[in-house]
């Protein structure tokens, strides 16, 4: 990880700028250098999306266990953390609005403020499709009691918080191999998907319908999430490159 | 100093640009669904072909995105703006690519037979979702906060007729005219459609927040701030207890929403 700031991103704040930082700080006395403070601004944003990161990643941890546990105390536990993950989301979004008004950042300073931006987006939409499963605790006696789908269910879990675990170390990382590699969007989750798909017509009897129902709600979530981990990627990507042709993180 | 005539002039295009790549997408949902229930392997192709462009006005319009951030520096409403228009992007982009995937379906489907109600229920959440995703622009091209809070319960409609749809597939497999396989590649069609109706809900917000400042992630942290200031003021009180803490939590928020999961699925 490159330090914020540096490299391409070696811009001056904004001039001009009626209440601009350069103002503020000639009107107190304030010791620490600008591009300093800016630089330590732009880290600290960085690494509060880590922090968000690992909210949500403890969370997905939690879900998991509801799943396979049907804990409705932990299910609440989990409803009760991602109000914690938004209030994160929306401090972490208002700073990066505040930076982009008052420091303009160019090149890699702008990528990193607008990546966080959506990376923060990619991880509050994981929190809240993890919650989708975690809210079907009631309902765990249903999806255990055909055995074979909720198997799949389980891997898929597994996957879901593997590859989200691997974005998490992208971002971390800014690696770019692994960023590659989850860019270019593992397609295990989507067999996993037809299989469960295909396991649950297979069903049936009075509850085919109702635990069909319930199973693809989790199993839609849990592959969302995987693709959402994917979409980091891209974002890293697209933040270590710098390259116009990584922008659109869905062109594929 | 930033001409900010010139740059308001920038924004306009922006914001146009946006209205029509997301009218393209639009035209995709109908189009798709025409595709899936003819059969029609050459519109399929069509349609693949007309995403590439699509997926090009993408790239062109969030690079020039950002080269509005690094030259004008935006502040406030417009600053919020650009970033809307370059997370809509997205939004529209992917929901095009859903509608792909129900064309490239049809090429798996070909020579199923699809019962009425199937057909049917597959044509409501066509249109359902072409309204909410039209709705969602206009929304957005009118700066419509009321309209873009309301999609989130519009949305209730296809995520109801999607469960309807699960389950007529159910009956048409077990009632042995729909085969495993294309009972399926028809599951997973309906889930497209869903996300787009997901994509709209989130459109919606964005547009929210780009009006107001304000986004849907601010009830959660303000129930965060409340329960961190009543577990202040019981731990001054010393009389915190773990059952007070469980308690704050509604537990009706774990009603389970085994059919219309709530909003922003991306």
């Amino acid at each position: 990880m490159s330090p914020a700031g540096s490299a391409d991103g070696a811009s001056a704040p904004a001039e001009g700028n009626g209440n601009g930082p350069g103002q503020h700080h000639e009107a107190t006395t304030d010791p620490v250098p600008l591009r300093l403070q800016y630089s330590a601004e732009l880290e600290q944003l960085r690494l509060q999306t880590e922090v968000m990161g690992v909210r949500v990643d403890e969370n997905l941890e939690r879900t998991r266990q509801v799943l396979l546990t049907g804990s409705v105390p932990l299910a609440v536990q989990a409803i009760a953390a991602d109000d914690d993950i938004d209030a994160m989301n929306v401090s972490l979004t208002e700073r990066c609005y505040d930076i982009l008004a008052r420091e303009s950042p160019k090149a890699g300073d702008l990528r990193l403020v607008v990546s966080v931006i959506r990376v923060i987006a990619e991880l509050e939409r994981v929190g809240d499709l993890s919650l989708r499963v975690a809210k079907l605790a009631p309902d765990h006696a249903l999806l255990r009691s055909s055995e074979r789908t909720f198997d799949i269910l389980c891997v898929m879990a597994d996957e879901a918080v593997e590859l989200f675990r691997a974005a998490l170390r992208a971002w971390g990382d800014e690696d770019l191999v692994l960023a590659i590699e989850l860019a270019s969007g593992p397609r295990s989750m989507d067999l996993y998907y037809e299989q469960l798909t295909e396991a649950l017509l297979r069903l049936s009897g009075p509850d085919a319908v109702p635990i069909a129902l319930r199973t693809l709600i989790a199993g839609r979530a849990l592959e969302r999430i995987a693709d959402h981990a994917s979409l980091i990627g891209t974002r890293v990507r697209y933040l270590v490159t710098g390259d116009p042709n990584h922008l659109a993180a869905e062109v594929r | 100093m930033p001409d900010k005539r010139i740059f308001h002039q920038e924004l306009d295009h922006v914001r146009a640009d946006i209205v029509r790549m997301a009218a393209m997408a639009t035209e995709f949902i109908p189009r798709a669904t025409e595709v899936l229930l003819t059969t029609d392997l050459h519109g399929a192709q069509l349609l693949i072909e007309a995403d590439d462009v699509l997926d090009d006005m993408t790239l062109e319009l969030e690079e020039r995105c950002y080269q509005i951030l690094a030259l004008q520096q935006p502040v406030a409403i417009d600053l919020r703006g650009i970033i809307t228009a370059i997370r809509l992007t997205s939004e529209i982009e992917r929901s095009a690519d859903l509608m792909v995937n129900v064309a490239k379906a049809a090429r798996r489907l070909y020579g199923a037979e699809f019962e009425p109600r199937v057909r049917g229920l597959i044509e409501q959440m066509s249109e359902e979702a072409t309204r909410l995703f039209k709705l969602a622009i206009d929304a957005y091209d009118d700066g419509n906060a009321g309209l873009a809070a309301a999609l989130d319960d519009m949305d209730d409609r296809l995520d109801s007729l999607h469960k309807e749809f699960i389950q007529s597939i159910f009956e048409s497999h077990h009632g042995t005219t729909l085969a495993l396989q294309p009972a399926v590649q028809l599951a997973l069609v309906g889930r497209y459609y869903e996300r787009v109706g997901d994509h709209a809900v989130n459109i919606g917000h964005r547009v929210q927040y780009m009006v107001t400042g304000w986004m849907p992630e601010h009830a959660g942290a303000a129930r965060a701030q409340a329960r961190r200031q009543q577990a202040d003021g019981e731990a001054d009180a010393a009389t915190a207890t773990a059952e007070a803490r469980d308690g704050d939590v509604p537990s009706l928020r774990l009603a389970p929403p085994p059919d219309g999961a709530e909003a922003g699925g991306g």
